[in-house]
């Protein structure tokens, strides 16, 4: 186990699918590595190490999602550079907007709750990371 | 701090979903092509931005005289159209919707020249403008994504945030209005 000086640090980006259909999680997860892939290559990809760490959007009944996705720390700027860049999704147009960095995840969870309750009706709140999430109508 | 994008192709109830303040809506459909063979201004009207889009070098030169902003389709790097913008205050648009377009090889190319053409903009002092371009939602990206976006083609955090931010509030400031 290495020290946590030694560790590699991450940080956590949400970002909001809109998508002419759902998508599923394993797709959202190549859609974003496949744009790491072919805009920084195999080092940019080495470097930045994308991992899907949340996902809401299944069952959700709108082609609407939320992601968390971490990378390393140095990279966030290059990961968004990639996420702003996905257009599409097979044959279905789709977008994916970064909303949120944060180092952990709880922190995360609480801006993304705060940006929620403060813009009002209409927006979606994250609960607590396990696949809820409820759309106030 | 507040963001704009200056070129969106679509009408939309609420842009500052997106983050933005401010937005140009191009008054035109979608499916036109606004290839300018003269560098006329039709139509001038105080309310509005108007943009050159054009691929003709001759066109863009006399166009970063008269135009707020003007769109080389390309990316061509001419040293006297940018010396134009920078005296007039003319900005240059780099749009996002040629790479979301595009994609590979193709897509670095894009890359390579908008690269090139940003760099000089610096060097000569010319305006520029990272926008959408954007012809339905799926085509619009956060303030925060074309910023990172701008870093892509080397510019600093602080310099793709005033591609956003301060270069076209000056057009929003001089229009007073949002259509283009």
């Amino acid at each position: 186990m290495l020290k946590p000086t030694l560790r590699q640090k991450h940080r956590y980006v949400a970002f909001e699918i809109e998508c002419e259909r759902e998508m599923g999680r394993d797709e959202v997860d190549a859609e974003v590595k496949n744009s790491i892939l072919s805009l920084f290559g195999e080092r940019g990809f080495s470097l930045a190490m994308p991992k899907m760490v949340i996902y809401e959007g299944e069952g959700m009944g709108k082609a609407k999602g939320l992601a968390v996705v971490r990378c390393s720390h140095t990279e966030v700027d290059n990961v968004k550079a990639a996420l702003a860049l996905v257009s599409s999704a097979g044959p279905s147009k789709c977008a994916f907007r970064v909303l949120r960095v944060s180092g952990t995840i709880k922190k995360l969870k609480m801006k993304l709750a705060q940006d929620g309750a403060g813009e009002g009706e209409g927006k979606r709140e994250v609960l607590d990371g396990t696949c809820e999430a409820k759309l106030q109508a | 701090m507040e963001f704009y994008d200056l070129h969106v192709r679509f009408e939309f109830p609420d842009f500052s979903d997106f983050g933005f303040s401010k937005v140009g809506v191009a008054g035109a459909g979608v499916n036109d092509v606004f290839e300018s063979n003269s560098p006329d201004k039709k139509a001038q009207n105080q309310n509005q931005i108007n943009i050159l889009v054009s691929s003709k070098v001759e066109v863009l030169r006399i166009g970063a005289k008269k135009f707020e902003a003007i769109y080389p389709v390309g990316f061509y790097p001419d040293l006297e159209m940018l010396r134009n913008c920078a005296k007039s205050g003319c900005l240059v648009e780099f749009p996002l919707a040629p790479l979301l377009a595009s994609s590979g090889a193709e897509r670095s190319k894009i890359i390579n020249r908008m690269r090139l053409l940003l760099s000089l903009c610096i060097k000569y002092k010319a305006g520029y403008a990272i926008t959408s371009m954007a012809k339905d939602k799926f085509g619009v990206r956060r303030p925060e994504e074309m910023v990172a976006i701008g870093m892509l083609l080397g510019l600093s955090r602080e310099q793709a945030l005033a591609s956003v931010s301060s270069y076209p509030a000056k057009i929003f400031g001089n229009s007073g209005g949002i259509k283009c």
